[in-house]
């Protein structure tokens, strides 16, 4: 499945239109709220009830929590329309405090913002949690304007409206984007939805028009507000992509004179194609980059990713910083892209690619990318030369600061999984102790025996050991284990991966 | 104090060019040192017979007892004139350090030389004066052990210019440089490959000027004994290791035999080191009071390939940067290359059923041939090697 969003503004809503989409807003948080307060009460009890035989839970089995008495309870927030939306959304919630409690046990329980004057724009948006033509939400098709409208079911009966067709509506005009291709007919019965038309861009439009043809593509979706215009968020689901298999690896690293810098390195590390990727025209180097910009950024990314077939790197920014800036007596110089804007592109290549058929991008560490050296690998600050320069201090190989980096990227998971680990030798008088805190080793073997071939056996234990282990539980310590686990079993002869100190 | 002053150079050709602009000239003699690096007028062959006669001309002359001014006036009046510039010209650096610690510097037109001390940059205080017209700056100074001097043609200052560095590697910078990549157990030869590799770089693998760099390391004498192999006769295996214990200096045994042999005279045990793991060579021991203990055939033809990698015309940084690794025979090759400069080698020749064809002398047997080749390379960059068999 290849799911992805898209977002339809809603064109100019009527004042009256305006009105019921905030209260059904606020009406769905005020819900939402109170099965949370409800749930906060029982949390122990959820937990147990509904854990799963891995000892977790998920948000389907959570959902179920809302029996039918307490979803009649929720009748006093007029949310009949979003009963089913809010189940989900709960059990969603749940399932995600559980799962991050886990991992991080001080993690807060999630209470929803919607105490009386919270403004709307600052609510949960409404979740529509199915595609229907007498429920939640549709699309409807104007084919003699080639106009689209979104028929959002926002009201319970007791509010339900009739409305009288005006001359110069779309009575007899619209048509469901729906398998039926029914006629939209109104006036006949109270109407407990609205009908407005959306206005978007060729992107969601080229999407809107596949949905025509394909009505199933369209699934659940999200309304909410910002900047006092409403949106209409739907998942779509445009099918997988057909995959790619990668041949090389492109390193995007944060420049100083460019906004960004790749390299494309085959597997044997070697350079295949480097470059810039860099605004035309004006730009304030300290000013923060536009979201289209970061658009363009990712989609020259993808471009080139697809033309080298390439397994795209980028810097992990979240943790340690990448030391890219530069300070001295007459500069200080800053990254063109900061670290908000780098995550911001790497968010959207993370959807990017994988609808090409590339593989998400694979985030690293960035210490050092710009004080290593390409060539023997040496990781020092006197490496730096200046801003852009660099010099290596042990080997005398030169680079751009920028390509540097991006080159460093590119060879990071080619270097990984060249790289050894290290296991501790402590001689006894009777044997030798082996030691890994890494893979949890602590093995000791007497002299009479082959200490190499017992010390095989007992790494295969313990990777074998590792692997078993539930992922739903695992902490970072626990990552890294399987991360070494896995490069353990994926090579052919792992003693050599083994550098004994 | 006595020095052993190490030295090395080496040249990059202008792109394009087949003759190198700069001529290195280096005189050895008991007392000292002559280096003259001299950079003439241009480039290619008007430039290299230029720069060949001045370096010819000085060292030979300060090495037959003249003083610097006739030296410099025999320039003036033998140098071919350049047709083009009417002038007949060479810029150079003289410098001669003598071994019981005193040192001369003349320069002429070249870059200024870098000394650094204990790792920091101590530029020489220099005077100034006019010989046959030519203003030459003179300095005279005392050596401390671990100097290293660096001389430069004006192709390092250059490196770079108008490319990755706009105003080229100035003099400033690579004296920064230099401070940055020091290292206490740094070799001549390799400071200068270090250095021409950047210029390399920087330049972008192709030179704009003809790049010349030489290096002198001011060390005191080190000694290495290093015994491999047992003797011929039992009967002489205490006397032999008495003679290799009473040694001062770095002290390494080749050979699990061999080690025996020296753990039993001296009593003491030998303890296999688990310290590194490398299948392609044989792990290491440890006999109290000795540097190194490895084992015999595989480890010296391994330290062989890479003393031979390191003396090579055309070795590379990289060979330098493999002699840091952690297996016995790259330990060996870097206490032999970087750690002594007297070294003495005990080799006992009996035979090891293993290494030996019966029907080849035993001139030709395995060890002995791995151990010639050794010392040949090692005095082809002037070490002092002194052999003993047994």
């Amino acid at each position: 499945m290849g799911l992805r969003t898209i977002v339809l503004k809603l064109n100019k809503p009527s004042k009256r239109k305006c009105l019921v989409i905030d209260e059904a807003i606020t009406n769905y948080n005020r819900a939402y709220r109170f099965l949370l307060e409800k749930a906060y009460t029982e949390l122990k009890e959820i937990k147990d009830a509904f854990a799963g035989t891995k000892g977790t839970q998920n948000a389907l089995a959570l959902s179920k929590w809302v029996s039918s008495e307490r979803s009649k309870e929720l009748n006093q927030f007029d949310v009949q329309p979003f009963k089913d939306a809010l189940k989900l959304e709960v059990g969603m919630t749940l399932a995600g405090y559980f799962r991050l409690k886990a991992l991080r046990p001080g993690t807060s329980f999630p209470l929803a913002n919607c105490r009386t004057g919270t403004e709307v724009e600052r609510l949960r948006p409404v979740y529509f949690c199915r595609y229907d033509t007498g429920r939640s939400y549709c699309l409807l098709y104007d084919s003699e304007k080639n106009r689209y409208f979104a028929k959002l079911h926002l009201l319970n009966a007791k509010h339900a409206n009739k409305v009288v067709p005006q001359q110069g509506d779309q009575e007899g005009k619209l048509t469901y984007i729906h398998r039926s291709a029914g006629v939209v007919e109104r006036g006949k019965s109270k109407e407990a939805y609205i009908i407005v038309p959306l206005s978007f861009g060729k992107y969601q439009e080229e999407i809107l028009r596949a949905s025509l043809e394909r009505p199933e593509i369209l699934r659940t979706a999200k309304l909410g507000r910002k900047d006092g215009s409403y949106y209409l968020a739907i998942s779509v689901d445009t099918g997988k992509a057909e995959e790619i298999r990668t041949e090389t690896y492109l390193g995007v690293a944060r420049g100083l004179k460019n906004d960004l810098c790749y390299t494309v390195a085959d597997p044997e590390g070697n350079v295949v194609a480097a470059g810039t990727l860099s605004r035309t025209g004006q730009t304030s180097k300290n000013a923060a980059v536009p979201l289209d910009e970061l658009h363009k950024a990712a989609n020259s990314i993808v471009e080139i990713a697809l033309e080298y077939k390439s397994a795209v790197i980028l810097q992990n920014l979240l943790e340690k910083g990448d030391r890219l800036h530069w300070a001295d007596d007459f500069m200080n110089s800053q990254p063109i892209y900061n670290c908000d804007a780098y995550i911001r592109m790497a968010r959207l290549l993370a959807f990017k690619l994988p609808e090409k058929g590339l593989p998400a991008p694979v985030k690293v560490s960035s210490v050092g990318i710009f004080y290593s050296c390409h060539v023997c690998g040496c990781n020092s600050k006197l490496n730096r030369f200046n801003k852009d320069t660099f010099i290596c201090t042990s080997c005398g190989a030169t680079l751009e600061i920028e390509k540097l980096g991006s080159l460093n990227l590119a060879r990071k998971l080619i270097n990984y999984r060249h790289s050894t680990f290290k296991i501790k030798v402590r001689s006894a008088d009777d044997g030798v102790w082996f030691i890994s805190r890494l893979i949890g080793l602590n093995y000791f073997v007497p002299h009479h025996e082959n200490q190499i071939e017992r010390l095989r056996e007992k790494i295969s234990l313990i990777v074998d050991d590792i692997l078993l282990q539930s992922s739903e539980t695992w902490n970072r310590e626990r990552n890294k284990k399987a991360s070494i686990a896995k490069k353990i079993r994926s090579v052919p002869d792992f003693m050599k991966l083994i550098e004994f100190v | 104090m006595s020095f052993y002053l190490e030295t090395y150079f080496e040249s990059l050709s202008k792109h394009k060019e087949e003759l190198c602009g700069d001529k290195v000239e280096i005189i050895r003699n008991d007392q000292s040192v002559i280096i003259v690096l001299a950079d003439g007028l241009g480039s290619g062959v008007k430039a290299n017979i230029l720069a060949t006669l001045t370096a010819k001309i000085i060292a030979t002359m300060l090495a037959g007892g003249s003083d610097l001014d006739e030296a410099v006036e025999t320039i003036a009046s033998t140098l071919p004139v350049c047709k083009e510039r009417a002038i007949a010209y060479s810029t150079f650096t003289i410098l001669q350090l003598f071994s019981n610690g005193k040192g001369y510097l003349v320069e002429f037109d070249n870059p200024s030389i870098f000394r650094l001390r204990k790792g920091r940059l101590q530029p020489l205080e220099t005077v100034t004066r006019s010989i046959s017209g030519k203003t030459v700056k003179e300095a005279r100074f005392e050596l401390e052990q671990d100097d290293l001097f660096v001389m430069v043609s004006d192709g390092v200052i250059h490196a770079g210019i108008g490319g990755r560095l706009n105003l080229g590697w100035q003099w400033g910078n690579v004296a920064q440089f230099l401070q940055n990549a020091y290292k206490a157990d740094m070799s001549s030869k390799a400071v200068t490959k270090l250095l021409l590799s950047a210029c390399t770089s920087l330049y972008a693998q192709r030179p704009g000027d003809d790049t010349t760099v030489s290096a002198v390391r001011v060390k005191k004498p080190l000694n290495l004994s290093l015994m491999v192999g047992p003797p011929v006769y039992k009967e002489q295996d205490s006397q032999v290791v008495a003679k290799f214990l009473e040694k001062e200096g770095i002290k390494v045994v080749c050979g699990g035999t061999t080690a025996q042999i020296v753990a039993r005279e001296s009593g003491k045990k030998v303890v296999p080191n688990f310290d590194y793991f490398n299948p392609a060579i044989p792990p290491t021991a440890e006999i109290e009071g000795i540097s190194l203990v490895t084992e015999g055939v595989l480890t010296i033809r391994r330290a062989l390939e890479l003393i031979k990698a390191c003396t090579a015309s055309e070795s590379t940084m990289e060979d330098f940067l493999n002699l840091n690794n952690k297996d016995g025979a790259s330990r060996l090759a870097k206490m032999i290359m970087d750690e002594s400069t007297n070294i003495d080698i005990y080799v006992g020749r009996a035979m090891n059923p293993a290494h030996q064809n019966t029907e080849l002398p035993l001139s030709l047997s395995l060890k002995l041939k791995l151990v010639e080749e050794i010392v040949h390379c090692l005095r082809s960059i002037g070490k002092q090697v002194r052999i003993e068999y047994s």
